[in-house]
């Protein structure tokens, strides 16, 4: 018996005011695969972590830039990769979040990344020789079986 | 004579209701002559505004967003809505403090209209807040930096602090997440909050 697929990509102008549209369209792609709550919530939150940092970080607000999600079920495993052709972008150079410090030490920075590791079972930074920047993050065993889902 | 209201970027409807009115009163008036001037001055007016529209940036960012929208396979002829859902944020300035309620989604985009709000209070000169979340079912980090850098404003000098009212859970357990559960005063509804104050 195949697999069953589904593909849905959404491309934004790397502005902050585009991110809602992100959101809405995570939300919708959660409701189409009938995610439970909490998954839906974890790879809502990891994806509107990894658009920001490429829009913010990699694409400095350029509004001339793009950044491309696409999500991607294979069978009960759900993957989103978030593209740019931004700044190469080192994900061992970013800052831990410091959970101990004090307030006055704390800015909240860092933890765009962490929630991401947190929330899914996989995250992969990658950079192709082209100069375009990928984040990869799948969630595993989360979709159900069910004879509606789109196939290809 | 009460005169409609229209939305700013609806001003075709309007003048197409100007016309009519013109239409009955030039009938009345001096017939149809002054009808035809009223309506070649109305269209020009629509035509300005048709341009005006165009130069909008705001509208220019709408158009942009929708034209790129979404490529959805295998389901390309079931398009989805692009439009972000609005976060509605309403400030109410009480004796002891102010309260921010807020309902819907914090996501990235919507943290600066949180920090717009609170900026606003600060601006004021007052220090002490209660953020009333009993409508929030998402955040991002970007809530939790604004909620960082507001808080240590507001804590400055002892002058005043942000306590927070009524969390989902999901949202309790991004704050616990983040380690910024020790850091806040967290009440179960926004009366125990602003009487915390």
């Amino acid at each position: 018996m195949a697999q069953q697929r589904g593909r849905w990509e959404l491309t934004i102008d790397a502005r902050q005011s585009s991110l809602g549209a992100v959101a809405d369209f995570i939300e919708e792609m959660c409701d189409t695969l009938d995610l439970d709550e909490d998954t839906a919530f974890a790879v809502r939150l990891a994806t509107d972590e990894a658009c920001q940092n490429a829009v913010e970080h990699s694409c400095h607000f350029a509004e001339d830039r793009e950044v491309t999600v696409s999500c991607e079920q294979v069978g009960s495993d759900l993957a989103i990769t978030i593209r740019d052709r931004g700044e190469p972008f080192d994900p061992t150079k970013a800052r831990p979040p410091r959970f101990d410090a004090p307030l006055d030490e704390r800015n909240g920075g860092g933890l765009g990344i962490y929630f991401m590791r947190q929330m899914m079972d996989e995250v992969r930074f990658d950079r192709a020789p082209d100069g375009v920047n990928s984040v990869t993050m799948v969630k595993r065993g989360v979709v159900a079986s069910r004879e509606r889902h789109p196939t290809h | 004579m009460c005169s409609p209201m229209y939305p700013s970027d609806d001003r075709s409807v309007a003048s197409i209701h100007i016309i009519h009115v013109a239409a009955t009163c030039g009938k009345n008036i001096r017939g149809h002559i002054s009808f035809l001037y009223f309506a070649a001055y109305c269209g020009i007016i629509r035509a300005l505004g048709v341009i005006g529209s165009l130069q909008n940036p705001e509208h220019l960012e709408n158009r942009c967003t929708t034209h790129k929208g979404i490529r959805k396979t295998p389901h390309e002829e079931e398009p989805m809505e692009t439009q972000a859902r609005k976060l509605e944020i309403v400030t109410t300035e009480l004796k002891r403090c102010d309260l921010v309620k807020f309902d819907g989604r914090i996501d990235s985009s919507a943290a600066p209209k949180v920090e717009e709000a609170l900026k606003a209070i600060i601006d004021a000169g007052r220090y002490r807040i209660v953020l009333d979340m009993s409508g929030v079912d998402f955040t991002s980090s970007a809530f939790l930096r604004v909620l960082i850098k507001y808080m240590k404003v507001c804590k400055r000098w002892n002058r005043g602090d942000v306590r927070l009212a009524a969390l989902q859970q999901r949202i309790a357990d991004v704050l616990d997440l983040a380690g910024l559960t020790p850091l806040f005063k967290i009440f179960e509804d926004d009366t125990l909050a602003v009487g915390s104050f």
